[in-house]
């Protein structure tokens, strides 16, 4: 410190060497907003590049970080996205970024879609990127440019082209029908891929997202089942003596682990999908259910009773050196590892409140991040920076499936055709 | 596009398909009470409540015996109020003993979807102990777990959360009928 | 480079780019970070296969998609403004040892500003909206170093910035007030990004030249953040977002006579710890 003011006594001696004269500012506080972008409609096939803007626009709204400014208040009309764009036009109406686009049907019938994404104050290109492919795949293709352009201004990858299984729901509130279906992130393109004649609970994808692990009351007893989506096969997971439930793949997709109940008691086990080996993991009398990999693969997180109350425990992949992480108020289930390891996401049941909750992976630093009261089962985008969660409606209305920054910001609804629970996020499909 | 309006089309004919299906059911419910029988396949002839229902069938069990018991909150020990019912399901399993039954073990929505369908399976479990205490074989009887899936009711009171909190006894097979 | 034919059912993409810096603005700084987006790029167009092939009933999802880098944009030359030259600041780089650990102790209460007189208005307006800065610069100073000493409403969704200068000490009051006037101008741009899973990753620093009339002169990551930003993506965004923050609310409202003061201001430091932990 002396030595800094024996500097700041020559700054004043010699104010006008630009050396000495250096100003140190620490700028500690923000004002954390969304993004001002423009993403004009894209040139060329004006059909195609207004959707292909659209859906691009409409992604990155919907992450809270993007504010996509009103086409009518362009002042400078793109029309050749190979030329600087004029950034003090974009700069007039608080444009921070600019997504410049161009749509051109190729002579094999493809699309191809080149877009630029500018540094509007620093008047710089960010980013450039063509992509080619079939017509009928241009929302692929938007989702891919929102996540090119996510990703350049965010520092983490994208999450747009990912898509959803979920458990949709139909029928009346004491008859519900529910089938297992699958959607892109946006809610576009939902298929069925169960008919609904018998129940499907708690579906989750595989690291590849062409599997998917669920659990199925196709025969009398209730057992985890695996669907693949490339040939719609299904097939009963292991030759399990009673119910199985609450599947989760390891990481690197080979080992599914699992709830299997006997005798009214159930315990997570972990069956290798290759070998067809299954190993038993927790062994007292409490339930122990709900496992989650971590990223590593090396720890599991799941929630048992056995000390009183569900509550969260890890233990190693193993099932040695299980301990209990969550000390705090009311029951805590469903823990789901991030993809970044830095946190698990779990369930915070308080009397018939439920409430997502995320935590460090050492039971500390819980923060709650859902205000719906009915809301549980999360599941992790898997750039790990948003959640979704299934929101139960109160005397039987049904279910939505509503997702949330890590933060706790940005809470809203997904839209799902109908009614709709326990989503799983699938990863980066690109 | 053209996916999705298929998919919607699926979705309503299903919607509708099943709500059909269903207001059935719930008719074939509510009438269950009076005199007017509700086995599938209609009775001969009207006839006084209780000779219309066949001993030993599915019916006899859930109208003359009785079907559920319950349970307290977060609990699965089988409470003293129930025992005499469990105990005429077994004195009933006994006099029929081709029949087989599962017992389904339900939650109500206090709990998250994973924990109620172990709760559930608890829940049934600890019926079929005690039907098993009572001289019904093991091999008779089976368990299933709903957990919260299955609500016999919807709204969030006691009321309600205290019906849904049950252990069922079902006719799963060698029933007369 | 190679490219994949797109009848395959699983196509996989193939990328191709040219690099060329870029003749805008402040190409030649972002020359690593473009460099490590097109890595990034075609490590992505590697493993860029499509594994799925949504076989069900009524659809197919088969996507043969291929991904080119485009190339930066080559007609910048003609097209563009008069280009700016790449800015080079010709301020040294501080001594690795020269700045003491940042400490943020609180300097309460404020040092009494030596500003002579405000004339306050009433409808002066809380920070958010950018005040046009051109026409009404010294009035607006005087309300803003007021609005500084007077903590009375504080803007809605942030704290006040701390009045603390790190390395500086609370002796010059002017100098302190400066660098309170600078950041509380420059904070209301500022949207830092707060999703990285260490929060060290989003400290970045700069070296901001001004301009007399309060306009950005000069501005460069110092070496220390330019290394950091070149390999973490964080970083990267975390720079960039407060370079758009730089940009975004110049002109500076500064006190001209002091102007040898606020000239040059090295570190200028975007530090969102305390955001993340709110």
């Amino acid at each position: 410190m002396k030595k800094f003011l024996m500097v700041l006594a020559g700054l004043v001696a010699l104010a006008s060497t630009p050396a000495l004269a250096q100003l140190r500012v620490d700028v500690t506080q923000g004002n954390a907003q969304p993004l001002p972008i423009a993403i004009p409609d894209f040139v060329g096939d004006h059909h195609a590049g207004a959707n292909i803007a659209g859906v691009v626009r409409a992604d990155l709204e919907r992450s809270g970080l993007f504010r996509p400014l009103d086409q009518k208040g362009f002042a400078e009309r793109i029309t050749n996205i190979n030329a600087v764009p004029n950034f003090g036009s974009w700069r007039s109406i608080t444009a921070q970024g600019l997504v410049t686009g161009q749509v051109t049907q190729q002579p094999d019938g493809r699309l191809r879609v080149d877009f630029r994404l500018w540094d509007v104050y620093g008047e710089s290109q960010m980013l450039g990127l063509q992509f080619f492919t079939t017509p009928e795949n241009w929302r692929r293709i938007a989702h891919m440019v929102s996540d090119a352009v996510y990703e350049r201004i965010t520092g983490e990858k994208g999450y747009f082209d990912t898509r959803i299984v979920f458990i949709s729901e139909t029928g009346p509130a004491l008859k519900r029908v529910k089938r297992l279906a699958i959607m892109d992130e946006d809610g576009a393109n939902p298929i069925f891929l169960t008919n609904g004649s018998y129940m499907v609970l708690t579906p989750r994808f595989n690291p590849t997202a062409q599997m998917i692990a669920y659990m199925s009351y196709i025969a009398t007893k209730p057992r985890v089942y695996l669907f693949d989506i490339e040939t719609g096969k299904q097939e009963v997971l292991g030759n399990f003596p009673n119910m199985t439930f609450s599947p989760r793949f390891s990481p690197d997709g080979n080992k599914v682990a699992l709830t299997l109940e006997t005798g009214g008691n159930s315990d997570v086990y972990v069956m290798d999908l290759r070998s067809r080996a299954v190993q038993r993991l927790t062994s007292d009398p409490g339930i122990d259910t709900a496992p989650s990999f971590s990223p590593d693969g090396r720890q599991i997180a799941f929630e048992s009773d056995r000390g009183g109350s569900q509550q969260v425990y890890l233990m190693n992949a193993d099932g040695s050196g299980q301990r209990r992480i969550t000390f705090g108020q009311g029951n805590n289930g469903t823990p789901v590892w991030s993809p970044r390891g830095d946190l698990l996401a779990f369930t915070k049941q308080q009397g018939s409140q439920f409430t997502i909750g995320v935590m460090r992976t050492d039971g500390s630093g819980e923060r709650l991040i859902s205000s719906g009261g009915r809301d549980e089962g999360p599941t992790w985008a898997p750039n790990g920076r948003v959640l979704m969660y299934s929101r139960g409606l109160s005397g039987g209305g049904g279910s939505q499936i509503w997702s949330v920054d890590v933060t706790g910001r940005n809470q809203r609804r997904v839209l799902t055709p109908g009614s709709a629970s326990d989503p799983a996020w699938s990863p980066l499909i690109h | 596009m053209i996916r999705f309006s298929t998919s919607v089309k699926f979705a309503c004919l299903s919607a509708a398909l099943l709500l059909g299906a269903c207001t059935h059911k719930q008719e074939a419910v509510t009438t269950a009470p009076p005199p007017v029988a509700v086995a599938p396949p209609p009775a001969p002839a009207p006839a006084p409540v209780t000779s219309s229902i066949i001993p030993g069938s599915a019916e006899d069990l859930r109208v003359n015996v009785g079907d559920t018991v319950r349970f307290a909150l977060d609990e699965y020990n089988v409470e003293e109020s129930d025992k005499a019912l469990l105990g005429r399901q077994a004195a009933w399993l006994q006099r029929y003993p081709a029949v087989r039954v599962s017992i389904e073990g339900h939650a109500d929505e206090r709990g998250t979807r994973e924990y109620n369908l172990a709760l559930g399976a608890r829940r049934a479990n600890a019926v079929k102990e005690y039907l098993v205490s009572q001289g019904v074989s093991t091999g008779r009887v089976e368990t299933v777990s709903y957990g919260k899936e299955r609500p016999v009711c919807t709204s969030s009171d006691e009321g309600c959360w205290s019906q849904n909190r049950r252990g069922v006894t079902i006719v799963s097979g060698g029933a007369n009928s | 480079m190679s490219s994949s034919s797109p009848t395959r059912a699983r196509a996989a993409a193939t990328a191709t780019y040219r690099r060329t810096h870029p003749t805008t603005a402040r190409g030649p700084r972002y020359g690593v970070l473009v460099s490590v987006a097109f890595h990034a790029a075609v490590v992505a167009a590697a493993l860029f296969t499509f594994q799925r092939n949504f076989d069900m009933p009524e659809d197919s999802n088969v996507v043969p998609v291929d991904l080119v880098t485009i190339a930066d944009v080559t007609n910048v030359a003609a097209q563009a403004l008069p280009a700016p030259e790449p800015e080079k600041l010709d301020i040294p780089v501080p001594a690795l040892e020269a700045p003491p650990e940042p400490q943020l102790q609180a300097v309460e209460p404020a040092p009494v500003p030596p500003v002579p007189k405000f004339d306050v208005k009433k409808d002066v307006k809380p920070a958010e909206k950018p005040v046009e800065p051109k026409k009404t610069a010294a009035v607006n100073f005087d309300a803003l170093l007021n609005k500084l000493t007077t903590p009375e409403k504080p803007v809605k969704n942030t704290k006040p910035a701390e009045r603390v200068i790190p390395g500086i000490g609370s002796g010059n009051a002017m100098t302190a007030n400066i660098a309170d006037a600078l950041k509380s101008q420059i904070y209301r741009c500022w949207s830092p990004p707060t999703g990285a899973p260490d929060a060290r990753d989003l400290v970045v620093d700069y070296a901001l030249r001004l301009n007399p009339d309060g306009t950005v002169g000069g501005l460069q990551l110092t070496p220390g953040t330019a290394a950091t930003a070149a390999g973490n993506a964080y970083t990267r965004a975390a720079a960039e977002a407060a370079s758009r923050a730089i940009y975004q609310c110049q002109p500076y409202r500064l006190p001209a006579e002091r102007y040898n003061v606020w000239r040059e201001i090295n570190p200028l430091r975007f530090d969102p710890h305390q955001m993340m932990e709110q």
